[in-house]
């Protein structure tokens, strides 16, 4: 019964991190699972990533129906994304993952101090202005992608990153929101609470792809992933009813907190350590 | 930003990211019933998860495993429909975005759907 209710807890903390990040919360799951239970790296991937799954259905839910969650913008970016993460498992063998994982760390780094100062003030082109302007396909779509007091920009960019995030997930094996987040908020003009509902929304997708992999090689064990799942229903579902009344500034914090710490693990990924177990989804 | 933040007062009017939430709520309510069932008959029956592992997935002996009401079995099946939640998701978008002749975003969504579908098959090709 102990071990249930430390389990149904852990996945209550990766839940409601995740739901408020729009992370897949396998930051915290997977040393929980390898350090604190003993679990293998490979069960505790995909007992995370169940709880993953989990937490994007249950935010998700929540965040479509407030409006926050962008649906149409996910879906662009989440096609982009699954490319890059074929691209991604084709390339795997083709590129160092050390020299990788240095790239990354240092992407990381500058994101968090970009993060730190807030959205750049681009070129914001409403749909109205676009009536005089040139009218090719992507403005078009742009121009569909918009939401309450936001309209979409600079999409060709936000793909060619989601593609980075897609590689970066199937290469390095973590989650593409540390990636995504910043793309939709810092580079496209989308809402920080937007890009961290929508990033919730999307990676639901990508972690399915894998866990089915990991359910057919017979890695997850169901007595294990059932409270880790309720759990991470709970966090999810409270995180992202109470989300609105976080601050937008200490949703930010958290985030550059969290770009912090995955910057510091690649980093020692590329030097050949390890810090914790490290950090899929 | 904190002030006449349009995002505060929001509710989605899209038919389609309605529909989606409502496959969502209650796609996760079922998951949540059927593990919790499973999570206590494991319990019940006196099991230690991770001390004592659990069955592997066998398709074929699902249906005599929830008949007869085994943890393994119900909790299968919460997991399968979790792993299939977003897919059904994607799935469904698909088909509110044709409806509402939203050609370009109902693409984006069976794109979503093939590239999905494809790396699934070589993932599982690759073993």
């Amino acid at each position: 019964m102990e071990t249930i209710l430390l389990l149904a807890g852990g996945g209550a903390v990766a839940g409601a991190f995740g739901a408020l990040l729009g992370l897949g919360g396998g930051v915290l799951m997977v040393p929980l699972l390898t350090l604190g239970f003993g679990l293998p790296f490979r069960e505790a991937v995909a007992i995370s990533l169940m709880s993953v799954i989990t937490t994007s259905s249950a935010g998700a839910a929540v965040y479509l129906r407030r409006g926050l969650a962008n649906l149409r913008l996910g879906m662009t970016l989440e096609l982009a994304t699954a490319i890059g993460g074929l691209a991604g498992g084709f390339a795997a063998f083709l590129l160092s993952e050390r020299l990788l994982a240095a790239a990354f760390s240092l992407l990381l780094a500058y994101t968090a101090f970009s993060m730190l100062r807030g959205p750049g003030e681009g070129p914001e082109r409403h749909p109205e202005s676009r009536a005089h302007g040139e009218h090719d396909a992507v403005e078009a779509h742009e121009s569909t992608l918009g939401g309450p007091g936001y309209s979409v920009r600079n999409l060709p960019l936000g793909m060619g990153l989601s593609v980075v995030a897609g590689v970066i997930s199937a290469l390095l094996g973590i989650g593409g929101g540390t990636v995504k987040v910043p793309a939709m908020h810092l580079v496209m003009g989308v809402p920080l609470r937007v890009a961290v509902a929508t990033s919730g929304l999307m990676i639901g997708v990508t972690a399915s792809a894998s866990a089915i992999v990991y359910l057919v090689r017979g890695t997850v064990d169901p007595y294990v992933a059932g409270p880790v799942v309720v759990g991470s229903f709970l966090g999810a579902s409270g995180a992202s009813h109470l989300s609105h009344r976080v601050p937008v500034d200490v949703l930010r914090l958290l985030f550059v907190v969290v770009l912090g710490y995955v910057a510091v693990e690649m980093a020692a990924r590329a030097l050949g350590l390890r810090i914790l177990a490290a950090t899929p989804a | 930003m904190s002030h006449a933040n349009p995002l505060d007062a929001f509710d989605s009017g899209d038919p389609v990211e309605r529909r989606v939430a409502g496959l969502l709520a209650r796609g996760t309510l079922i998951v949540l019933a059927l593990v919790v069932l499973g999570t206590i008959l494991t319990v019940l029956a006196g099991i230690t998860p991770i001390r004592q592992p659990g069955p592997r997935l066998e398709v074929g002996s699902l249906a005599a495993e929830l008949a007869g009401l085994r943890p393994g079995g119900i909790l299968w099946l919460g997991l399968l429909l979790t792993v299939a939640l977003p897919t059904g998701r994607v799935l469904v978008s698909l088909v509110g975005f044709a409806r509402a002749r939203d050609r370009r975003s109902a693409l984006v969504a069976a794109a979503v759907l093939g590239v999905l579908g494809l790396s699934l098959t070589l993932a599982l090709a690759s073993g």
